[in-house]
């Protein structure tokens, strides 16, 4: 199987995938050269989602580009806000209180839990258990509801400002995510049963889709996909941002426990566990929130979206965001709009490596090795 | 700045490559090494293949137009994320001069995708370094999508394939 496909291509069989179909993650195609059942050779073509994101950014005002950059990865849009806003507010020098950093970082904490619930959806369609889905579904709601409570949108929240965020917490908020932990925490064993201990889910994650560490270096693969491979790396912890120094964290990282090391079923493991990593950092930050300030004064009460710039500068910020490491590179000209703000979006290494774990794979596999990458279509294209 | 032993490194194995330069924000990045962009591959290649701290993972390349032109930037880190290099250098924008760089796919394998996007959206020629220029397909722009996006000068097409486009709320300043 792992001949050089490309000399025999013509004995082969094409089969497009996309760019719409429903076992794929978002819009992109799939050239797939079949040998039987077997995938003998892929390529992948992305693009379709593409939005001129970056360009949008350097059209609009600084305030208003707050808004666009929630639109980089719609399924955890805190990420984007984050990165955008870390690179902004370097160039300002600007410090941003304490309280309003705990509560980005629970708003980002809450964004991971929601993007692994998803992630999981998808994994628990390609193995075809649909009613998994309902469940899962069923519990990302109520960090919907969260996000909804926080900052008034379930989806897109435009939630952080530069020099901290929108909005305090409610009463009752810190409640409401204690609550949600210990929901979720129940639900971990449920999740367990249905997936990590369940002999179908085994039988169709184990030993498919491996991915060697030397693999998702030379691609770039960062966030759970890489720890899912053994690669112990972490920007929450290898260089800490917000105020996660200060909150006790161990990064999952994968094993092989179940099957092979770097494997499907690690690539869920990890996630898993990462949700359970949350929720032990969403207690600690919950106890830890001082009282003060949620934004830096003078900064936030502007009436114009316009009335703001940013002295002439540049800064590269970096985050550890649900599906890997997202870098934002922002440029200002002094101007009241930014001259460049460029991603560094995890995906794209996802995407780089994905033909290699498909090659030699069995067709029935692919939904699920898709699915394993948690790929990001919207940030890959932006 | 100039007893940074990963300059004197450059320095030896290329002298004359490093160019003075602005250093880079308020950040905790390095200072970066502007270097003449026709180095770019031997000193990426270094860089990789530095014992004391492999500069392994080509984390991000991006590229941004300036006055004097468009400066590219190499953020380089090792795998641990405890050491972080950055390669800079600018590209003067002469109409009559092709923007032609060293392709660094064949050191760092990731920059593939992230020249692919700068050769689509700056109008940037990548070649190998056995002169041939890198093949670029499938990407974010439709094949005859005229200009280069994320140049300062574009301009929006007004109509593309027979569909009429107003962007009213773009031309702004």
């Amino acid at each position: 199987m792992r001949m050089d496909w490309i000399e025999n291509k013509s004995l082969l069989t094409l089969w497009e995938m996309g760019p719409y179909h429903s076992a794929l993650p978002g819009p992109m195609r799939l050239r797939l050269w079949l040998d039987g059942e077997w995938i003998a050779g892929s390529e992948v073509e992305h693009g379709f989602l593409h939005r001129g994101l970056e360009k949008c950014l350097e059209l609009h005002s600084w305030r208003e580009a707050l808004a666009y950059v929630d639109h980089l990865d719609p399924e955890a849009a805190i990420f984007g806000e984050l990165v955008f806003c870390l690179a902004v507010e370097e160039i300002l020098g600007v410090e941003v209180p304490e309280r309003a950093q705990f509560i980005r970082m629970i708003v980002a904490e809450l964004s991971r839990i929601s993007s692994h619930l998803l992630f999981m959806v998808r994994i628990a369609q390609a193995v075809g258990s649909e009613t998994i889905v309902h469940y899962l579904l069923r519990d990302r709601e109520k960090i919907l509801d969260l996000f909804e409570l926080l900052t008034g949108a379930r989806f897109s929240h435009h939630f952080l400002r530069f020099g901290g965020v929108a909005y305090d917490m409610s009463d009752g908020f810190i409640e409401r995510v204690l609550e949600v932990c210990d929901l979720i925490q129940i639900r971990m064993k449920e999740y367990n049963d249905l997936f990590t201990y369940n002999n179908i889910f085994v039988k169709r994650s184990a030993n498919i889709g491996v991915l060697t560490a030397a693999q998702a270096f030379a691609a770039g693969v960062t966030g759970p996909n890489a720890r899912a491979c053994g690669v112990d790396v972490d920007l929450r912890r290898e260089c800490p941002y917000l105020r996660y120094q200060d909150l006790d964290f161990n990064p999952a990282v994968g094993a092989g426990e179940v099957g092979s090391l770097g494997d499907v079923h690690d690539r869920f493991l990890v996630r898993l566990r990462e949700m359970e990593q949350s929720i032990h950092l969403l207690r600690q930050a919950v106890r830890q929130v001082p009282a003060g300030a949620f934004s830096e004064p003078h900064r936030g009460d502007s009436a114009s979206l316009f009335d703001f710039t940013v002295a002439p500068g540049e800064a590269y910020a970096r985050i550890e965001s649900a599906r890997g490491l997202l870098g934002c590179h922002v440029v200002s000209d002094g101007k009241e709009r930014p001259c460049r703000v460029q991603f560094r979006v995890p995906t794209q290494g996802h995407l780089l490596v994905l033909p290699e774990l498909l090659q030699g794979a069995r067709i029935e596999d692919l939904s699920v090795i898709l699915a394993s990458l948690d790929l990001g279509m919207a940030e890959a294209d932006r | 700045m100039d007893n940074d032993p990963l300059r004197l490194k450059i320095e030896q194995a290329f002298p004359g490559v490093l160019l003075e330069g602005r250093p880079f924000g308020k950040s905790d990045w390095p200072s970066p090494l502007w270097i003449a962009s026709h180095a770019l591959a031997g000193v990426a290649k270094l860089l990789k293949q530095d014992p004391s701290a492999p500069l392994t993972f080509l984390e991000n390349l991006s590229v941004v137009e300036l006055e004097q032109g468009l400066i590219a930037s190499y953020f380089l880190s090792t795998r641990d994320f405890k050491k972080k290099a950055m390669i800079r250098f600018t590209l003067a924008l002469d109409p009559l001069v092709p923007l032609v760089i060293p392709s660094v796919k064949q050191v760092w394998p990731m920059a593939k995708p992230m020249e692919q996007e700068i050769s689509e959206l700056f109008g940037i020629q990548f070649v190998l370094p056995n002169g041939q220029k890198v093949a670029h397909s499938g990407g974010l722009l439709a094949p005859d999508w005229a200009g280069y996006p994320l140049r300062k000068a574009y301009s929006f097409p007004s109509q593309f394939q027979g569909v009429t486009h107003a962007r009213n709320g773009v031309s702004r300043g």
